[in-house]
Protein backbone atom coordinates (compact mmCIF):
# COMPACT_ATOMS: atom_id res chain seq x y z
CA UNK A 1 0.00 0.00 0.00
CA UNK A 2 2.91 2.33 -0.68
CA UNK A 3 1.76 5.49 -2.36
CA UNK A 4 4.38 7.72 -3.85
CA UNK A 5 4.96 10.90 -1.90
CA UNK A 6 3.97 13.11 -4.80
CA UNK A 7 0.64 11.36 -5.34
CA UNK A 8 -0.28 11.47 -1.71
CA UNK A 9 0.59 15.15 -1.38
CA UNK A 10 -1.50 15.96 -4.44
CA UNK A 11 -4.39 13.92 -3.14
CA UNK A 12 -4.29 15.64 0.22
CA UNK A 13 -4.18 19.09 -1.37
CA UNK A 14 -7.10 18.31 -3.66
CA UNK A 15 -9.20 16.95 -0.84
CA UNK A 16 -8.31 19.84 1.45
CA UNK A 17 -9.15 22.36 -1.23
CA UNK A 18 -12.48 20.74 -2.00
CA UNK A 19 -13.46 20.47 1.64
CA UNK A 20 -12.50 24.03 2.48
CA UNK A 21 -14.83 25.24 -0.25
CA UNK A 22 -17.63 23.43 1.46
CA UNK A 23 -17.06 24.94 4.86
CA UNK A 24 -18.47 28.46 5.08
CA UNK A 25 -16.21 30.87 6.89
CA UNK A 26 -17.71 32.24 10.05
CA UNK A 27 -17.36 35.89 9.23
CA UNK A 28 -19.57 35.69 6.18
CA UNK A 29 -22.31 33.67 7.77
CA UNK A 30 -25.73 35.18 7.89
CA UNK A 31 -28.39 33.23 9.65
CA UNK A 32 -31.87 33.58 10.99
CA UNK A 33 -34.13 31.73 13.34
CA UNK A 34 -37.84 31.98 14.02
CA UNK A 35 -40.43 30.32 16.22
CA UNK A 36 -44.17 30.36 16.52
CA UNK A 37 -45.99 31.32 19.69
CA UNK A 38 -49.63 30.74 19.05
CA UNK A 39 -50.13 32.26 15.63
CA UNK A 40 -47.39 34.84 16.02
CA UNK A 41 -44.19 34.01 14.20
CA UNK A 42 -41.24 35.93 15.57
CA UNK A 43 -37.55 35.66 14.99
CA UNK A 44 -34.33 37.45 14.31
CA UNK A 45 -31.36 37.37 12.00
CA UNK A 46 -27.70 37.70 12.83
CA UNK A 47 -24.27 37.73 11.31
CA UNK A 48 -21.86 34.94 12.11
CA UNK A 49 -19.20 37.35 13.23
CA UNK A 50 -21.64 39.28 15.44
CA UNK A 51 -24.12 42.02 14.79
CA UNK A 52 -27.71 42.19 13.64
CA UNK A 53 -29.13 43.48 10.38
CA UNK A 54 -31.22 46.64 10.75
CA UNK A 55 -34.11 47.43 8.48
CA UNK A 56 -33.49 44.47 6.23
CA UNK A 57 -36.32 43.07 4.23
CA UNK A 58 -38.04 39.96 5.50
CA UNK A 59 -40.30 37.82 3.39
CA UNK A 60 -42.27 34.72 4.29
CA UNK A 61 -43.55 32.41 1.59
CA UNK A 62 -45.46 29.18 1.61
CA UNK A 63 -43.92 26.11 -0.02
CA UNK A 64 -45.82 26.75 -3.23
CA UNK A 65 -44.43 30.25 -3.51
CA UNK A 66 -47.35 32.30 -2.22
CA UNK A 67 -46.00 35.30 -0.38
CA UNK A 68 -47.42 35.37 3.12
CA UNK A 69 -45.66 38.37 4.62
CA UNK A 70 -43.29 41.12 3.66
CA UNK A 71 -41.68 43.46 6.10
CA UNK A 72 -38.42 44.65 7.61
CA UNK A 73 -36.25 43.83 10.60
CA UNK A 74 -36.13 46.32 13.41
CA UNK A 75 -33.00 47.82 14.91
CA UNK A 76 -32.23 44.59 16.70
CA UNK A 77 -32.62 42.45 13.62
CA UNK A 78 -35.94 41.10 14.85
CA UNK A 79 -39.22 40.59 13.08
CA UNK A 80 -42.66 39.28 13.92
CA UNK A 81 -45.98 38.80 12.21
CA UNK A 82 -49.24 36.94 12.53
CA UNK A 83 -49.53 33.73 10.58
CA UNK A 84 -52.86 33.38 8.87
CA UNK A 85 -52.49 29.98 7.29
CA UNK A 86 -51.30 26.72 8.79
CA UNK A 87 -48.55 25.86 6.36
CA UNK A 88 -44.76 25.89 6.31
CA UNK A 89 -43.53 29.46 6.41
CA UNK A 90 -40.26 29.82 4.58
CA UNK A 91 -38.77 32.97 6.00
CA UNK A 92 -36.08 34.73 4.06
CA UNK A 93 -34.14 37.65 5.39
CA UNK A 94 -32.15 39.43 2.75
CA UNK A 95 -29.00 40.91 4.23
CA UNK A 96 -27.11 43.56 2.35
CA UNK A 97 -24.38 42.71 -0.15
CA UNK A 98 -26.05 39.59 -1.36
CA UNK A 99 -26.38 37.87 1.98
CA UNK A 100 -29.60 36.00 2.59
CA UNK A 101 -30.66 33.80 5.45
CA UNK A 102 -33.50 31.35 5.40
CA UNK A 103 -35.42 29.52 8.06
CA UNK A 104 -38.57 27.47 7.85
CA UNK A 105 -41.23 27.51 10.52
CA UNK A 106 -43.06 24.23 10.15
CA UNK A 107 -46.82 24.06 9.87
CA UNK A 108 -46.94 21.80 12.93
CA UNK A 109 -45.66 24.62 15.13
CA UNK A 110 -48.69 26.75 14.26
CA UNK A 111 -52.03 26.35 16.02
CA UNK A 112 -54.52 24.05 14.44
CA UNK A 113 -57.18 26.73 14.47
CA UNK A 114 -55.66 28.34 11.40
CA UNK A 115 -57.02 27.40 7.97
CA UNK A 116 -54.94 24.86 6.13
CA UNK A 117 -54.33 26.67 2.89
CA UNK A 118 -55.49 29.89 1.39
CA UNK A 119 -54.89 32.14 -1.54
CA UNK A 120 -52.64 35.13 -1.13
CA UNK A 121 -53.88 37.35 1.68
CA UNK A 122 -55.67 40.50 0.67
CA UNK A 123 -53.45 42.60 2.86
CA UNK A 124 -50.23 41.74 4.62
CA UNK A 125 -50.70 41.03 8.29
CA UNK A 126 -49.32 44.03 10.10
CA UNK A 127 -46.02 43.56 11.88
CA UNK A 128 -46.59 42.56 15.45
CA UNK A 129 -44.73 44.38 18.15
CA UNK A 130 -41.93 42.20 19.34
CA UNK A 131 -42.45 41.69 23.05
CA UNK A 132 -39.26 41.47 25.00
CA UNK A 133 -39.93 39.64 28.20
CA UNK A 134 -36.51 40.38 29.61
CA UNK A 135 -36.99 44.08 29.07
CA UNK A 136 -40.01 43.90 31.34
CA UNK A 137 -37.70 42.57 34.03
CA UNK A 138 -38.05 38.81 33.82
CA UNK A 139 -40.96 37.16 32.13
CA UNK A 140 -41.90 35.05 35.08
CA UNK A 141 -45.58 34.83 34.28
CA UNK A 142 -46.29 32.48 31.42
CA UNK A 143 -49.44 33.24 29.54
CA UNK A 144 -51.89 30.36 29.40
CA UNK A 145 -51.58 28.25 26.29
CA UNK A 146 -47.89 28.89 25.79
CA UNK A 147 -46.81 25.67 27.52
CA UNK A 148 -47.59 23.80 24.36
CA UNK A 149 -45.83 26.34 22.23
CA UNK A 150 -42.79 25.96 24.44
CA UNK A 151 -42.76 22.23 23.93
CA UNK A 152 -42.88 22.70 20.19
CA UNK A 153 -40.10 25.25 20.28
CA UNK A 154 -37.93 22.95 22.32
CA UNK A 155 -38.58 20.16 19.89
CA UNK A 156 -37.58 22.37 16.99
CA UNK A 157 -34.46 23.45 18.84
CA UNK A 158 -33.55 19.87 19.56
CA UNK A 159 -33.84 18.96 15.92
CA UNK A 160 -31.61 21.83 14.97
CA UNK A 161 -29.11 20.85 17.63
CA UNK A 162 -28.96 17.34 16.27
CA UNK A 163 -28.32 18.60 12.78
CA UNK A 164 -25.58 20.82 14.13
CA UNK A 165 -24.04 17.97 16.05
CA UNK A 166 -23.82 15.73 13.02
CA UNK A 167 -22.32 18.54 10.98
CA UNK A 168 -19.79 19.12 13.73
CA UNK A 169 -18.99 15.46 13.90
CA UNK A 170 -18.24 15.33 10.19
CA UNK A 171 -15.85 18.24 10.57
CA UNK A 172 -14.16 16.54 13.49
CA UNK A 173 -13.62 13.41 11.43
CA UNK A 174 -12.03 15.41 8.66
CA UNK A 175 -9.87 17.20 11.23
CA UNK A 176 -8.74 13.92 12.74
CA UNK A 177 -7.76 12.47 9.41
CA UNK A 178 -5.87 15.65 8.66
CA UNK A 179 -3.92 15.35 11.88
CA UNK A 180 -3.07 11.73 11.16
CA UNK A 181 -1.83 12.56 7.69
CA UNK A 182 0.16 15.45 9.09
CA UNK A 183 1.81 13.24 11.67
CA UNK A 184 2.61 10.73 8.96
CA UNK A 185 4.32 13.54 7.11
CA UNK A 186 6.33 14.43 10.18
CA UNK A 187 7.30 10.79 10.55
CA UNK A 188 8.42 10.77 6.94
CA UNK A 189 10.59 13.77 7.65
CA UNK A 190 12.26 12.24 10.66
CA UNK A 191 12.69 8.81 9.16
CA UNK A 192 13.93 10.09 5.84
CA UNK A 193 17.29 10.81 7.34
CA UNK A 194 17.75 7.20 8.34
CA UNK A 195 17.58 6.08 4.77
CA UNK A 196 20.78 7.96 4.14
CA UNK A 197 19.32 10.40 1.65
CA UNK A 198 17.99 7.68 -0.64
CA UNK A 199 14.76 8.62 -2.36
CA UNK A 200 14.37 12.17 -1.12
CA UNK A 201 10.92 13.72 -1.46
CA UNK B 1 -15.50 -0.39 24.01
CA UNK B 2 -13.56 2.75 24.72
CA UNK B 3 -13.12 3.36 28.42
CA UNK B 4 -14.04 6.85 29.55
CA UNK B 5 -12.52 9.12 32.14
CA UNK B 6 -13.37 8.56 35.76
CA UNK B 7 -14.07 4.85 35.45
CA UNK B 8 -10.83 3.12 36.23
CA UNK B 9 -9.02 3.36 39.52
CA UNK B 10 -5.87 5.39 39.81
CA UNK B 11 -3.58 2.40 40.14
CA UNK B 12 -4.95 0.80 37.00
CA UNK B 13 -4.62 4.07 35.11
CA UNK B 14 -1.02 4.57 36.14
CA UNK B 15 -0.05 1.00 35.41
CA UNK B 16 -1.68 0.90 32.00
CA UNK B 17 -0.32 4.36 31.24
CA UNK B 18 3.22 3.20 31.88
CA UNK B 19 2.62 0.06 29.83
CA UNK B 20 1.25 2.13 26.98
CA UNK B 21 4.24 4.45 26.94
CA UNK B 22 6.56 1.48 26.76
CA UNK B 23 4.48 -0.21 24.10
CA UNK B 24 4.31 2.88 21.90
CA UNK B 25 8.07 3.38 22.21
CA UNK B 26 8.57 -0.24 21.26
CA UNK B 27 6.23 0.16 18.34
CA UNK B 28 7.98 3.29 17.12
CA UNK B 29 11.25 1.46 16.93
CA UNK B 30 9.68 -0.88 14.43
CA UNK B 31 8.50 2.00 12.29
CA UNK B 32 10.31 2.27 9.03
CA UNK B 33 10.17 4.92 6.33
CA UNK B 34 8.39 2.59 3.93
CA UNK B 35 5.75 1.69 6.44
CA UNK B 36 4.69 5.20 7.36
CA UNK B 37 1.94 5.50 4.72
CA UNK B 38 0.46 2.20 5.77
CA UNK B 39 0.48 3.22 9.41
CA UNK B 40 -1.15 6.53 8.58
CA UNK B 41 -3.85 5.00 6.41
CA UNK B 42 -4.70 2.30 8.93
CA UNK B 43 -4.74 4.79 11.79
CA UNK B 44 -7.28 6.78 9.78
CA UNK B 45 -9.31 3.64 9.15
CA UNK B 46 -9.39 2.86 12.85
CA UNK B 47 -10.30 6.46 13.62
CA UNK B 48 -13.27 6.37 11.30
CA UNK B 49 -14.34 2.81 12.08
CA UNK B 50 -15.59 3.74 15.50
CA UNK B 51 -18.19 5.92 13.84
CA UNK B 52 -19.87 2.91 12.28
CA UNK B 53 -22.45 2.12 14.90
CA UNK B 54 -24.58 -0.97 15.07
CA UNK B 55 -27.68 -0.82 17.24
CA UNK B 56 -27.58 -3.54 19.83
CA UNK B 57 -30.59 -3.45 22.09
CA UNK B 58 -30.50 -0.46 24.42
CA UNK B 59 -27.07 0.72 23.39
CA UNK B 60 -25.02 0.57 20.25
CA UNK B 61 -21.61 -0.89 19.55
CA UNK B 62 -19.10 0.04 16.95
CA UNK B 63 -16.43 -1.64 14.89
CA UNK B 64 -13.00 -1.74 16.43
CA UNK B 65 -10.79 -3.26 13.70
CA UNK B 66 -7.82 -3.70 16.00
CA UNK B 67 -7.34 -7.24 14.64
CA UNK B 68 -6.97 -5.93 11.11
CA UNK B 69 -4.58 -3.25 12.27
CA UNK B 70 -2.47 -5.71 14.17
CA UNK B 71 -2.35 -8.09 11.26
CA UNK B 72 -1.12 -5.42 8.90
CA UNK B 73 1.10 -3.35 11.17
CA UNK B 74 2.70 -5.68 13.65
CA UNK B 75 4.14 -3.79 16.55
CA UNK B 76 3.63 -0.46 14.80
CA UNK B 77 0.00 -0.85 15.80
CA UNK B 78 0.79 0.85 19.12
CA UNK B 79 1.76 4.26 17.76
CA UNK B 80 -1.10 4.07 15.26
CA UNK B 81 -3.59 3.32 18.01
CA UNK B 82 -2.08 5.94 20.28
CA UNK B 83 -2.58 8.67 17.69
CA UNK B 84 -6.03 7.53 16.60
CA UNK B 85 -7.31 7.04 20.15
CA UNK B 86 -5.95 10.40 21.22
CA UNK B 87 -7.72 12.12 18.34
CA UNK B 88 -10.91 10.22 19.02
CA UNK B 89 -10.83 11.36 22.63
CA UNK B 90 -10.21 14.97 21.73
CA UNK B 91 -12.32 15.41 18.63
CA UNK B 92 -15.08 12.88 18.97
CA UNK B 93 -15.30 12.42 22.70
CA UNK B 94 -14.74 8.67 22.51
CA UNK B 95 -12.89 7.43 25.52
CA UNK B 96 -11.21 9.58 28.11
CA UNK B 97 -7.82 11.22 27.95
CA UNK B 98 -6.69 9.90 31.32
CA UNK B 99 -7.81 6.45 30.19
CA UNK B 100 -5.78 6.75 26.97
CA UNK B 101 -3.09 4.41 28.23
CA UNK B 102 -5.66 1.83 29.26
CA UNK B 103 -7.39 2.03 25.88
CA UNK B 104 -4.10 1.70 24.01
CA UNK B 105 -3.12 -1.38 25.97
CA UNK B 106 -6.61 -2.83 25.82
CA UNK B 107 -6.82 -2.62 22.06
CA UNK B 108 -3.19 -2.84 21.12
CA UNK B 109 -2.07 -5.90 23.04
CA UNK B 110 -4.61 -8.22 21.41
CA UNK B 111 -3.73 -6.68 18.06
CA UNK B 112 -0.07 -7.51 18.43
CA UNK B 113 -1.01 -10.97 19.67
CA UNK B 114 -3.11 -11.48 16.54
CA UNK B 115 -0.16 -10.52 14.46
CA UNK B 116 2.21 -12.81 16.30
CA UNK B 117 -0.10 -15.78 16.01
CA UNK B 118 -1.88 -15.32 12.71
CA UNK B 119 0.17 -13.20 10.34
CA UNK B 120 2.63 -15.81 9.14
CA UNK B 121 0.13 -18.68 8.80
CA UNK B 122 -2.20 -16.32 7.01
CA UNK B 123 0.40 -15.40 4.46
CA UNK B 124 1.54 -18.96 4.01
CA UNK B 125 -1.99 -20.33 3.83
CA UNK B 126 -2.47 -22.88 1.11
CA UNK B 127 -5.73 -21.39 -0.10
CA UNK B 128 -7.93 -18.32 0.07
CA UNK B 129 -10.14 -20.12 2.53
CA UNK B 130 -7.17 -20.73 4.77
CA UNK B 131 -6.21 -17.09 4.64
CA UNK B 132 -9.79 -16.12 5.42
CA UNK B 133 -9.85 -18.47 8.39
CA UNK B 134 -6.63 -17.09 9.88
CA UNK B 135 -7.80 -13.56 9.27
CA UNK B 136 -11.09 -14.33 10.97
CA UNK B 137 -9.25 -15.74 13.97
CA UNK B 138 -7.11 -12.61 14.10
CA UNK B 139 -10.06 -10.24 13.85
CA UNK B 140 -12.54 -12.01 16.06
CA UNK B 141 -9.90 -13.04 18.55
CA UNK B 142 -8.59 -9.51 18.90
CA UNK B 143 -12.03 -8.13 19.71
CA UNK B 144 -12.72 -10.93 22.13
CA UNK B 145 -9.42 -10.45 23.91
CA UNK B 146 -9.98 -6.70 24.04
CA UNK B 147 -13.32 -7.28 25.66
CA UNK B 148 -11.80 -9.62 28.21
CA UNK B 149 -9.02 -7.16 28.91
CA UNK B 150 -11.57 -4.43 29.42
CA UNK B 151 -13.50 -6.61 31.80
CA UNK B 152 -10.27 -7.38 33.64
CA UNK B 153 -9.40 -3.68 33.95
CA UNK B 154 -12.86 -2.88 35.21
CA UNK B 155 -12.71 -5.75 37.65
CA UNK B 156 -9.35 -4.60 38.96
CA UNK B 157 -10.66 -1.10 39.44
CA UNK B 158 -13.83 -1.76 41.33
CA UNK B 159 -15.16 -5.28 41.16
CA UNK B 160 -18.52 -4.78 42.88
CA UNK B 161 -19.60 -1.86 40.80
CA UNK B 162 -18.27 -2.88 37.46
CA UNK B 163 -18.53 -6.62 37.07
CA UNK B 164 -22.12 -6.56 35.91
CA UNK B 165 -21.45 -3.75 33.47
CA UNK B 166 -18.40 -5.57 32.15
CA UNK B 167 -20.41 -8.69 31.41
CA UNK B 168 -23.08 -6.62 29.70
CA UNK B 169 -20.53 -4.91 27.48
CA UNK B 170 -18.91 -8.24 26.64
CA UNK B 171 -22.24 -9.71 25.67
CA UNK B 172 -23.09 -6.69 23.56
CA UNK B 173 -19.84 -7.08 21.67
CA UNK B 174 -20.27 -10.71 20.70
CA UNK B 175 -21.93 -9.72 17.41
CA UNK B 176 -18.99 -7.37 16.81
CA UNK B 177 -16.67 -10.36 17.25
CA UNK B 178 -18.52 -12.15 14.48
CA UNK B 179 -18.66 -9.14 12.16
CA UNK B 180 -15.00 -8.33 12.62
CA UNK B 181 -13.99 -11.93 12.11
CA UNK B 182 -15.73 -11.74 8.75
CA UNK B 183 -14.28 -8.37 7.81
CA UNK B 184 -10.74 -9.25 8.82
CA UNK B 185 -10.95 -12.64 7.15
CA UNK B 186 -12.13 -11.09 3.90
CA UNK B 187 -9.39 -8.46 4.06
CA UNK B 188 -6.76 -11.09 4.79
CA UNK B 189 -7.87 -13.23 1.87
CA UNK B 190 -7.83 -10.19 -0.37
CA UNK B 191 -4.33 -9.18 0.67
CA UNK B 192 -3.07 -12.71 0.30
CA UNK B 193 -4.09 -12.62 -3.31
CA UNK B 194 -3.01 -9.09 -4.10
CA UNK B 195 -0.13 -8.19 -1.77
CA UNK B 196 0.95 -11.09 0.37
CA UNK B 197 3.96 -9.26 1.77
CA UNK B 198 1.60 -6.95 3.64
CA UNK B 199 0.50 -9.78 5.87
CA UNK B 200 3.86 -10.65 7.24
CA UNK B 201 5.31 -7.25 7.88
CA UNK B 202 8.82 -7.85 9.12
CA UNK B 203 10.06 -5.44 11.71
CA UNK B 204 12.48 -4.01 9.23
CA UNK B 205 12.22 -4.86 5.55
CA UNK B 206 14.95 -7.24 4.53
CA UNK B 207 17.33 -5.99 1.87
CA UNK B 208 15.65 -6.04 -1.48
CA UNK B 209 12.14 -6.72 -0.14
CA UNK B 210 9.63 -3.90 -0.02
CA UNK B 211 7.43 -3.57 3.03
Amino acid sequence: MIVSARVSVCAVLVIAGWLSCAAPSLGHQFKCFATAEGATISGYAWFGGGGRPKGTEVRATSPDGTVLYEGKTNDKGEFAFEARVRCDHIIRVGGGEGHAAQFTVKAEELPESLPAAAGPPKAWPGPVEVSRADEAGGGASVAPGTGEALVKQVAALRAELEAFRSEQRFRDVVAGIGYILGLAGVAFFFLGGRRGGKGGA
Amino acid sequence: MHISDGVLSREVLVATGALAVGAVAWGLRGLDYDRVPRVGVLASVFFVASLIHVRMGPSSVHLILNGLLGLLLGRAVFPALAVALFLQAILLGFGGLTALGANIVMMGAPAVLSWAVCARPCRRAASQAGAFAWGAVAGGGAVLLSGLLMAALLHLSNAESYDKAAIAVLAAHLPVVVVEAGVTGAAAAFFRRVRPELLDAPLRPAAGEEA
